[in-house]
């Protein structure tokens, strides 16, 4: 765990502050952190233990977007992933920005399942009814096929292994559908167990958004309340999905 | 099965009421009154704006309480019907001659 020392300023390759306005003219590496006033600040994968009143935890974990090296000579990389200050006696969300290559970046605890580009960041499950309609998984995205015409169309769907959701408020799918069975559109969101491509895939869905054929768009899901499930989708018709990711 | 809406908050009831909305939602079916009622339906093209500010735009089905005390409800009520079921056919298989 790094913790703010007092001294020895100097040495350090960051600055952590607060304010309820981003720092004019700041460095590289100002990690800023919007609160009208902040306390000790700790980087730690953990939440700390002993934290007072308007401390800031900065959560690191091994890899993130926003790594740097902490200290002006040698080298402690640190890489921050999410902000949370401890506010009567809780540790809440708080809006955060680090200051990187010149601009402001948010720091927000955001997990890919599927990013466009890079494919998929674990494991992710497929499942069609019959060998006309399928799904792929990519790198740029995922397709699912589950409707060739009026006359033909099943059942397809994808799921991620269940996942720990606790401490997360949404779930987003960047996704496009094509084509769509009127009453079984394709559904993005959680289910309660893995997702069969047949007409039960339903039941284990409900916490869900439908997305209806039309332009490519990111649907949000509300999961502040869902404690677990299957990341996924299920439904009969044609769909891209370019990005999954949660917060 | 039909659970009636609130038109603001777009949580779920089984019972009709005051600023409720009826709608038929198949995935209930079977489900006890703590399932649905722990539950928030958001309607087509219909827009949720959470307390914290984000929004949503329907149709969107989610938990509206606290996902493991709802699923425990439901546990619960599925575990009373099929001790009833058995408890119902203990009684048939013990009357036959």
């Amino acid at each position: 765990m790094i913790f703010n020392m007092t001294g020895g300023g100097t040495s350090l390759n960051f600055k952590v502050v607060g304010g309820t306005t981003e720092p004019s003219n700041p460095t590289e590496n100002t990690i800023w952190v919007k609160a009208e006033k902040i306390g000790a600040w700790y980087f730690s994968t953990t939440q700390p233990d002993g934290l007072q009143e308007l401390d800031v935890w900065i959560a690191v974990e091994p890899s993130s977007d926003f790594e740097f090296n902490a200290l002006k000579k040698n080298a402690i990389q640190v890489c921050p992933a999410y902000v949370k200050q401890y506010v009567n006696g809780a540790l809440t969300d708080v809006i955060a920005k680090i200051h990187k290559d010149g601009a402001w970046v948010v720091l927000e605890n955001k997990k890919y399942v599927f990013k466009s580009g890079e494919g998929a960041l674990e494991t992710i499950t497929k499942a069609s009814a019959g060998d006309r309609y399928y799904v792929t998984i990519g790198t740029e995205r995922i397709e699912g096929h589950g409707y060739d015409n009026s006359s033909a169309a099943d059942y397809v769907s994808f799921y991620t292994a269940r996942k720990d959701l606790t401490g997360y408020n949404t779930l987003y799918f960047d996704v496009q559908v094509t084509e769509a069975w009127s009453g079984e559109e394709p559904r993005f969101g959680v289910a309660s167990s893995t997702i069969p491509a047949t007409s039960s895939g339903a039941s284990k869905f409900t916490t869900y958004t439908v997305v209806k054929k039309g332009n490519r768009q990111t649907i949000a899901v509300d999961i502040s309340s869902k404690d677990s499930g299957y990341i996924g989708a299920w439904g009969v018709g044609n769909f891209y999905v370019y990005n999954i990711w949660y917060k | 099965m039909k659970v009636y809406v609130d038109k603001k908050t777009f949580m779920c009831f089984t019972e009709p009421g005051e600023d409720r909305e009826e709608y038929e939602i198949p995935v209930f079916d079977g489900k006890c009154k703590e399932f649905v009622e722990g539950h928030r339906y958001v309607p087509e093209e219909m827009e949720w704006i959470r307390e914290d500010g984000e929004v949503f735009i329907g149709e969107m089905l989610t938990y509206g309480k606290d996902s493991v005390e709802v699923d425990l409800a439901q546990a619960e009520y599925e575990r009373h019907r099929l001790a009833d079921a058995e408890n119902a056919l203990a009684i048939m298989l013990g009357g036959a001659t």
